[in-house]
């Protein structure tokens, strides 16, 4: 069973989520004209054994946008922290206004 | 402005439900159509707003998405880091009033009152007929009274609140109305073994 910790609802089953998609795939600057990163940037991904970071959709919580680090062996959650921030990978609930 | 009518139609009749007992396991019964704002604002300003809405509502807005926080009649639901859900009796003209004096800027609100069907759930068995689809902790350390969470039943997408209430556990589901049928069918299906009944619309 997968579940993951949202930063803002707590640990929740996956099903409330959506994945979304490689993390680690970064677009290329759009002047680049260089064919192969474009090509590698479309066509290719790793298909890593062990830790992996993924976007995860919190579709049916809070509709945020998440970035999880997963072990693809173990389905272990090693982090979550929310795709907009850039900081160290948090867990938890963190929200904080007023 | 248009009345807003129940989803459920000619598929909602009261009376008993599933197997007789003693005492009914749950009753079952849709609430009245709902006055409910939500406000999407943006991270920069939002704590603005937030100090905004308690000086001028005097309603803490909750600091996670879990708790729920009323004064008077009116509830707000933080449903996401930067989106409110302001649930209101007859004072909504009140919020309405705040509403306005938001600039595009500061925060988009928008009525979504007709966009939810609203459900009430009581009785002793009210957790075990939720959990039958919901995967969230309902028990009381992890669920208490003021705390809500959206997940999903039945592949459908609910907010559920859990009331205050001396009478046992309570819990209104807000379902998308365009899902209300099939929701209800649901939760009739899931209930019945339970014993209950349905009361009339609220």
């Amino acid at each position: 069973m997968l579940r993951i910790t949202c930063p803002y609802c707590g640990e929740r089953d996956y099903v409330e989520f959506g994945y979304g998609g490689d993390a680690e795939n970064t677009m290329p600057e759009l002047s680049d004209t260089d064919i192969g990163r474009w090509a590698d940037y479309v066509f290719f991904r790793n298909d890593p054994k062990g830790e992996h970071a993924e976007f995860w959709h919190h579709q049916h919580g809070c509709r945020q946008w998440l970035r999880v680090v997963r072990n693809t062996v173990t389905h272990e959650v090693i982090s979550v922290r929310p795709a907009s921030e850039t900081d160290a990978p948090t867990q938890g609930k963190q929200v904080e206004v007023a | 402005m248009a009345d807003i009518r129940s989803a459920l139609g000619s598929v909602y009749k009261a009376g008993p439900l599933g197997t007789p007992r003693d005492f009914p396991g749950v009753t079952l019964q849709e609430q009245s159509p709902r006055n409910l704002i939500q406000l999407s604002g943006w991270p920069d300003s939002f704590g603005a707003i937030c100090e905004s809405i308690a000086a001028r509502l005097g309603i803490r807005v909750p600091v996670d998405c879990l708790t729920v926080t009323t004064h008077d009649d009116v509830s707000i639901l933080r449903v996401g880091p930067t989106r409110l859900w302001f649930v209101c009796g007859a004072s909504s003209a009140r919020v309405r009033a705040f509403t306005e004096t938001l600039g595009a800027g500061d925060a988009v609100t928008t009525e979504i009152g007709h966009s939810r069907t609203v459900l009430r759930i009581t009785g002793s068995e009210a957790r075990t007929v939720l959990n039958r689809g919901l995967p969230i902790d309902l028990d009381d350390r992890a669920f208490p009274e003021n705390v809500f969470a959206q997940s999903v039943i039945h592949h459908i997408p609910v907010l559920v609140h859990r009331l205050p209430s001396s009478d046992g556990p309570a819990f209104d589901v807000y379902v998308s109305r365009e899902y209300a049928v099939s929701f209800w069918e649901w939760l009739v299906e899931a209930a019945a073994p339970l014993g209950g009944r349905i009361l009339e619309s609220a």
